[in-house]
């Protein structure tokens, strides 16, 4: 027994004017890790609904026509930064519920299996709900380097060398030709030689991906035509590297064009009026 | 005299209660406790009586600042060692030093119940037996001691060890079946099969 050990405690604690911290401090502290656990689990069931929206679109079935084998397409094709992405939130939902009051009475594989399958849960409900497609239209129109982060299928299906091309229609000159704006902002003039199954499918102003052939300078045959939907609101942002023309243009500005009228309004952004 | 006993024969959550109230009451958690906690402390590693004192008055300190976060759920026993533990611990990595074993006080029961759980009933001398596995105690890692101590010196439950140490009750097992397979391993090898 240390000799008067109880008083030398009591005396630093009236000495340093000590009190107990509130019960309210505690309380805080276990409902903030809750609340930063839930946080982790929308966040974490929000990259899975991305990854379902971009899996259900990244045409695995046609990875013999795109020149990969089955696994390569799907190596290529992953949605890393969503894996990484999920996997962060994922340890810090871990983190939080190992961390409560009671979370040690859990062994870490149990924690980690059920913040597994209550992100896919929930993530499931998202997509279901299409929360996935909605985030991938927000990052699409707004997030910088987009094509190159947060979705891989830009950068797949930007090969025109390949016989891959993705883009938005600027115009249609005339029913069997379109001109199209690749990522990097190259007109690619693109003649298409099948009969298309919907006739709406080219629509200028919005994004088509096209499987051909390169047949000349920015000049494409297309093969197959296809919709794009995970990315599509990338493409719409897309300029032109054409200087701005004079609001009083009225000529033909450049090859591809014959039937149409290529304008930039004041902020030097594409405006395109198609001849009927 | 008669506070002091009344005092005494009150439950520990009472006495939690109490000094909420009034800090002099701390002191019968403190008596009540530094006996335990000084001889826990040892049995961890914490070697000098100077520092054994001084963590002691640490760990009170820390125990009267968070009185509040007591878990009537829990034990108050298996909350103030997970606190003593804490200290310890942390007090260890300031002054970056491995914690060393105390050489264990021979003649603890603990001893008699810890060689009849590694097999070692059979030596019949008592006093030997206790000085093989002091010694082997003091070659084994940390966590692994302080399993062994909590279960065979201080007596604790499973479920009182999983509090102390934060760890699931399973763990808390198999952290005992490996830790005493270590103890095994550090005896000098004749006197295991």
């Amino acid at each position: 027994m240390f000799l008067n050990l109880d008083q030398k405690v009591i005396e630093k604690i009236k000495y340093e004017s000590m009190v107990p911290k509130p019960r309210w401090h505690f309380i805080l502290k276990e409902v903030l890790i809750w609340l930063f656990g839930a946080l982790s689990l929308l966040v974490g069931a929000m990259a899975v609904a991305v990854m379902v929206y971009l899996s259900s679109n990244n045409d695995l079935m046609m990875h013999a026509q795109l020149g990969h084998s089955l696994i390569g397409y799907l190596i290529l094709s992953l949605p890393y930064f969503w894996l990484i992405f999920l996997a962060l939130f994922l340890w810090f939902l871990f983190y939080n519920i190992k961390h409560s009051k009671k979370g040690y009475h859990y062994s870490v594989y149990l924690i980690a299996i059920a913040a597994i399958i209550a992100s896919i849960i929930l993530g499931l409900v998202f997509s279901f709900v299409g929360v996935g497609q909605k985030i991938d239209d927000v990052l699409a129109r707004q997030a910088p380097l987009y094509d190159r982060v947060f979705n891989p299928h830009v950068g797949m299906w930007s090969r025109a060398d390949e016989g891959r091309l993705a883009g938005l229609v600027i115009a249609r000159p005339d029913k069997n030709h379109f001109i199209l704006l690749d990522r990097d902002s190259g007109e690619w003039y693109v003649a298409q030689v099948t009969d298309l199954d919907d006739d709406n499918l080219i629509v200028v102003g919005q994004p088509l991906r096209v499987i051909g052939e390169v047949t000349g300078d920015h000049e494409f045959r297309a093969d197959q035509i296809f919709p794009v939907k995970p990315g599509r609101e990338f493409f719409k942002r897309l300029q032109t590297n054409h200087r701005p023309l004079p609001a009083d243009f009225e000529g033909v500005p450049e090859r591809g064009f014959e039937l149409g009228k290529v304008l930039f309004n004041d902020e030097g952004k594409l405006m395109i009026e198609v001849r009927d | 005299m008669d506070g002091i006993a009344t005092n005494l024969e009150l439950e520990d959550s009472e006495l939690v209660r109490l000094s909420l109230d009034d800090p002099d009451k701390f002191s019968y958690i403190i008596n009540r406790y530094q006996e335990k906690l000084a001889r826990y402390l040892r049995r961890l590693g914490v070697r000098n009586e100077e520092d054994v004192k001084d963590l002691l008055q640490d760990i009170f300190l820390k125990v009267y600042l968070n009185l509040n976060e007591f878990d009537q759920a829990l034990k108050f026993s298996s909350w103030i060692y997970r606190v003593a533990h804490n200290q310890a611990i942390n007090s260890y990595r300031k002054k970056q030093v491995r914690p060393e074993a105390h050489s264990f006080p021979i003649d603890n029961v603990g001893f008699d119940i810890l060689a009849d759980n590694i097999a070692l009933d059979e030596i019949s001398d008592k006093h030997l037996r206790q000085e093989l596995i002091s010694k082997a105690l003091e070659k084994i890692s940390v966590k692994h001691r302080e399993v062994l101590v909590l279960k065979f010196f201080e007596d604790k439950s499973y479920e009182e060890i999983s509090d102390i140490l934060k760890k699931p009750a399973g763990t808390v097992a198999s952290l005992l079946n490996r830790s005493k397979k270590s103890l095994k391993n550090a005896l000098p090898e004749n006197v295991v099969d």
